[in-house]
């Protein structure tokens, strides 16, 4: 289990540097190297190598790779606090609430929503939305009212959000295609910036209950009677899955599927034990966003095709392939 | 033990349970029995501590049970929920070690407490089968392992045999029962033979009341359950042991 975890790390290593050689510019594994130390004043690389690595692709890849692993760590808390497998950001609607949070506020910054509001917005109006969905179901009982509450939420917010991008037609305003579909292409160290604390410090919510996750599997009444508090740990859950995917979000837009495929894959590998799956969905998510980012520089190069377009395309396969292997969810 | 004053729940305009009260003593096997619908469960609920009586007071020990803290409580009673369903591929060895969670702080001999609990119930050979692939009977006993490991004085079970064959049945219950020397159980069940063989007191309910408490030898009686379960039933002797037998007639 540890030795995959490694394994798995390792490719995501190898795949980073990969990311960071292609796109308009290609470069050799020498070109990447000696960009990246001539970045920290350590030899000499060519102006624009330097420039397309430091300013560029690094923070692009970097803020890939965190995405990833946080919509994968959200869906797998979420997926705990309702033992549903279908329990994730995107499908609860929580991304798309955090899109619409993020359009809103940048109508009120005249010159451009600097990442902190950005990050504000997007996870505020997630908990929001994640809490109340919580509220309005939890009586209910079954992960079905969750799910078509949060896809038919979901589905609005990203048509008001829509809406208001063409409404506003305004060049301070993100562009449509961005938030529906997801792009890394503008991402900023500022940005990164932002968005790594909040995410990193939302994984650690999730990761400090992974064994009242464990015990939740058991049904609220056994978690409850062996000492869980229930809906504490779901408060903190539903808090930490919107702070991730809100921050997320302000970065590179709405992106589905990562949080739906990567628990769903990693449960497969690390079992169910939440503190081997949790740091192992995070790796496959990490690394399915990352090479969908690839794709989405390379397939149809110079032209970008959003990631969200290529995520779905890769992540839809291979659901509907692990879903005709096994006969379980 | 544990006592209950009085208690009721009120949902919507409903009494589903009505100012019942009832005082536990340590060591005692109580079977809540009673038909469909009588308030069985939601009455070992609140017993449990898992359902809040609307009014009414339970304590147990010395102290108001809603005092409690969840992890204070989690040392004290064991509840075993109906139905209950595990989501994840756990295995049996898993579920089992989950009942460990509230003794977390101890650590020590954790392995033989949860070999122990596996051992009583006899489900030892399924330690690493996947909860999703047994049997519901099964999957039942892995939950009673589950409450055994977790040592409380207290175990309160809604229909532990569910699912079980008569076999089974009978030897839960009864390795219930003798861990009932030191620990207190109440247990919903359903078959009045079952509960009268291993229980030191009935409690019966009815729309919500109870509408008898005592030895099963003094509360089985054939009128009474004619009553209550609305088809014909007469009680006799048991022929092998002592005891009540509680028999269907034809209508």
């Amino acid at each position: 289990m540890t030795r995959r975890l490694a394994l798995l790390i390792g490719v995501l290593a190898g795949v980073s540097l990969f990311s960071l050689a292609v796109g308009e510019v290609s470069l050799t594994p020498s070109e990447v190297w000696d960009g990246l130390l001539s970045g920290v004043g350590l030899g000499f690389a060519p102006r624009l190598d330097e420039a397309v690595i430091w300013d560029l692709r690094l923070p692009r890849t970097l803020a890939v790779v965190i995405v990833g692993g946080g919509l994968a760590s959200a869906g797998v808390g979420l997926q705990g606090v309702y033992r549903h497998p279908m329990a994730e950001p995107y499908l609860l609607g929580i991304s798309s609430a955090a899109g619409l949070g993020v359009v809103i506020g940048s109508l009120f910054t005249p010159s451009g929503v600097p990442p902190v509001a950005a990050a504000a917005f997007g996870a505020l109006t997630a908990i929001s939305v994640a809490l109340a969905t919580h509220r309005l179901t939890a009586a209910a009982g079954s992960g079905n009212r969750l799910i078509l509450l949060g896809v038919a939420l979901g589905l609005t917010f990203l048509a008001w959000t829509v809406v208001i991008v063409f409404v506003g037609d305004s060049p301070r305003l993100p562009t449509f295609t961005y938030f529906v579909f997801g792009s890394f292409g503008s991402v900023t160290w500022p940005q990164l910036a932002v968005a790594t604390p909040l995410i990193l410090a939302g994984v650690a919510v999730i990761g400090a209950r992974a064994r009242s996750l464990d015990l939740m599997a058991l049904g609220d009444g056994q978690a409850r009677g062996l000492g869980v508090d229930v809906r504490g740990t779901g408060s903190w859950i539903l808090v930490a899955a919107g702070v991730v995917t809100g921050a997320g979000v302000a970065v590179s837009g709405v992106i589905g599927f990562v949080g739906l495929v990567a628990p769903m894959l990693a449960i497969r590998v690390s079992g169910p034990h939440h503190r081997r799956l949790l740091p192992m969905a995070m790796a496959i998510g990490a690394l399915f966003l990352l090479i969908s980012d690839v794709f989405s520089r390379t397939v149809a190069g110079p032209v970008e095709v959003p990631v969200g377009i290529i995520s779905a395309a890769i992540g839809g396969l291979l659901m509907t392939a692990l879903l005709l292997r096994s006969r379980t969810a | 033990m544990l006592e209950a004053d009085q208690i009721s729940y009120r949902i919507g305009g409903t009494t589903v349970v009505s100012e019942t009260s009832l005082a536990v003593e340590a060591g005692e096997f109580i079977a809540i029995v009673g038909p469909n619908g009588a308030g069985k469960t939601t009455l070992l609920a609140m017993l449990a501590g898992e359902l809040a009586p609307t009014s009414g007071m339970i304590t147990l020990g010395s102290q108001p049970l809603a005092d409690l803290p969840l992890d204070e409580r989690a040392l004290r009673r064991g509840y075993l929920p109906p139905h209950p369903r595990i989501e994840l591929a756990f295995s049996v060895r898993d579920v089992v070690a989950m009942g460990r969670h509230p003794w977390r702080a101890q650590g020590t001999g954790v392995d033989e407490v949860i070999g122990e609990a596996m051992r009583l119930v006899g489900i030892e050979p399924l330690a690493d089968r996947v909860v999703g692939s047994l049997s519901t009977g099964e999957a039942q006993l892995t939950q009673i392992a589950r409450m055994l490991a977790q040592d409380t004085p207290l175990l309160l079970l809604d229909e532990p045999t569910t699912g079980m064959d008569l076999g089974h049945q009978q030897r839960t219950l009864q390795t219930l029962a003798e861990s009932g020397r030191s620990a207190t159980v109440i247990a919903v069940i359903h078959d009045l033979n079952a509960a009268a063989s291993v229980a030191d007191r009935l409690v019966i309910l009815s729309a919500g009341s109870t509408a008898a408490i005592g030895a099963p030898s003094e509360v089985l009686e054939g009128d009474l359950l004619t009553d209550i379960y609305g088809y014909p039933i007469t009680v006799m002797g048991h022929p092998y042991r002592e005891g009540p037998l509680v028999l269907l007639r034809d209508p």
